[in-house]
């Protein structure tokens, strides 16, 4: 079964995209901050990242994004991003996300649809 | 002859230095000169009445002179007076202390060259493009309505508001007056206002995306739970949820679009495919009220991409094609074309509905605008959605128009000078 790891500090968020994820076939990991998802990151890389920018803690998202594409272990692993701010997909991408999605504007199932369509690739 | 050398003597010597002050003793005339020494003494008393005008004149100008002065450095703008080679002749206190140069040093220099203009992010204005060389300010306005700084004396920059008016008579230019105004307070205010209404709209989108997902999955994984009226009841929610995610988009995008600052991600994207997923979005309000969609795409809108930012994109279309079911009428056709003709898209959104007064016509891309007809139908909105759709089609270079009878019903045309990847 192919993991996603959940990098969203929002509780209620999280069990949505859990809900949704695992009923879609999934298993998931949930990190509350940047320093948790390093952790589980390094224990268990997953076959894909589901990423808020706007993290507790000081460090934000882009941070992680940054980890990521500078291992080469983790480097393949595709992150999308899924956030409330819509002025940093420049940013995002440069960095290396593969898919931004501003929160309000896509439905749960579009974020599935989105998560199936980068691990086929 | 000796004698009358001898009296004119010293009034020619005066009137070579200009003096008019001594008179022709006529007494002391010999008969003979008497009619020509008499005609030197008219012309004396006319010369010192001119003298006398011509002083009083001057006094006038003077007085004018000073009040006009005293005006222009009461005056709480800068003020600018260049002559009709832009050089500048006049520059008033405020505009001193604004730009940093004392009018000894600034009055002579060209001012184009002298203070440069620039936009926000650092590009300077080409001093062709300076309003007061062409005579085009009201043209170029809107251009120049935005974010502009001069550069000051010391290289520091000022944001300013400015209003160059020609100065001419009988269709000659003579000059220009440039009148403007340090806006950096107001710029701060502006800015904090944007900053506030930005974060809260970021703040706002984490719960309504939240209760987006929630109402979702109650609609879709537990539907069969569910009791039609309480179903029911939960589409209200998911569908006002769904407005207040337009508004905060709206609101968001009208504070990026006004600042210049907006982030367009251009990506290859598929029109045909955005317009479905609008309609998909759409489709309980456009079943609720009965309506059709009539879609019609060409070959290239069907199968080609273009550069687009999908996300502003579908705001637009959102924004159009949700008026045109909110105002159309029930059991009505709402029909949408999407082509390619070689200079680019044109879609076309047509409602059959409640329509827009022809008077009002021109108001429909004012913010907040809402028509007559509409405001008391008890329909909801925030006049917003047009307004946005101008603005995003203004920043693409593309052109939007709307055609519209009363009671009979709408037609939203966008044009968007984009070809197929």
């Amino acid at each position: 079964m192919q993991t996603i790891l959940i990098v969203e500090d929002d509780t209620q968020t999280q069990g949505l995209y859990k809900e949704a994820l695992t009923q879609a076939g999934f298993e998931t990991t949930v990190a509350g901050n940047i320093a948790q998802a390093r952790t589980m990151v390094n224990e268990k890389p997953p076959d894909l990242v589901l990423l808020d920018i706007m993290m507790p803690g000081g460090e934000n998202g882009f941070d992680f994004l940054e980890t990521l594409q500078k291992d080469p272990h983790f480097k393949t692993i595709p992150v999308i991003v899924l956030t409330n701010l819509d002025s940093e997909e420049k940013t995002a991408k440069e960095i290396g996300a593969k898919e931004y999605l501003i929160k309000t504007n896509v439905s749960i199932n579009e974020i599935i649809a989105a998560v199936k369509r980068h691990l086929a690739s | 002859m000796d004698k009358l050398i001898e009296l004119l003597n010293p009034i020619f010597a005066d009137a070579t230095v200009g003096e008019f002050t001594k008179d022709v003793d006529l007494s002391q005339v010999e008969p003979q000169y008497l009619e020509l020494c008499s005609g030197i003494q008219i012309i004396i008393d006319v010369i010192r009445e001119k003298i006398a005008d011509l002083e009083r004149l001057n006094s006038e100008l003077l007085q004018e002179s000073v009040e006009r002065q005293a005006i222009l450095d009461s005056i709480g703008e800068g003020v600018a007076v260049l002559n009709e080679h832009g050089i500048v002749l006049f520059l008033n206190p405020v505009g001193q202390q604004i730009l940093g140069w004392s009018a000894s040093e600034i009055e002579g220099k060209p001012w184009v060259t002298t203070v440069p203009l620039e936009y926000e992010n650092g590009t300077e204005i080409d001093t062709s493009k300076r309003p007061f060389e062409s005579f085009t300010y009201s043209q170029e306005a809107d251009n120049l309505a935005q974010a502009l700084y001069y550069r000051r004396k010391n290289k520091s920059r000022v944001p300013i508001q400015t209003t160059v008016s020609p100065v001419l008579s009988n269709g000659q230019n003579h000059g220009t007056i440039i009148v403007f105004r340090d806006v950096s307070k107001e710029w701060e205010i502006e800015k904090l206002k944007e900053e506030f209404l930005s974060i809260a709209a970021h703040q706002l989108r984490g719960p309504l995306a939240t209760m987006r997902w929630t109402t979702e999955t109650l609609l879709s994984t537990y539907a069969s739970l569910l009791d039609p009226v309480v179903r029911e009841k939960i589409e209200w929610v998911y569908h006002n949820n769904q407005d207040l995610i337009g508004l905060v988009n709206d609101i968001l995008s009208i504070t990026r679009l006004s600042k210049g600052t907006i982030s367009e991600e251009a990506i290859p994207t598929n029109v045909r495919l955005l317009i479905t997923k609008e309609i998909d979005d759409l489709s309980h309000q456009i079943k609720k009220k009965h309506m059709n969609i009539d879609l019609r795409t060409d070959q290239i809108i069907s199968d080609g991409k273009f550069a687009l930012d999908p996300n502003h994109f579908k705001q637009v279309l959102r924004n159009i094609i949700d008026n045109a079911i909110k105002y159309g009428f029930k059991d009505s056709t709402i029909q949408i074309s999407a082509t390619f003709d070689g200079s680019g898209i044109t879609i076309v959104v047509s409602d059959q509905g409640m329509g827009i007064a022809p008077k009002e016509k021109t108001m429909v891309f004012h913010r907040f605008f809402r028509g007559s007809n509409v405001i008391h139908s008890g329909i909801s909105g925030t006049g917003l959605g047009l307004y946005v759709v101008k603005q995003y089609i203004d920043l693409w270079k593309g052109s939007v128009n709307v055609e519209s009878t009363l009671n009979k019903g709408t037609s939203v045309t966008i044009h968007l000078p984009i070809h197929p990847l």
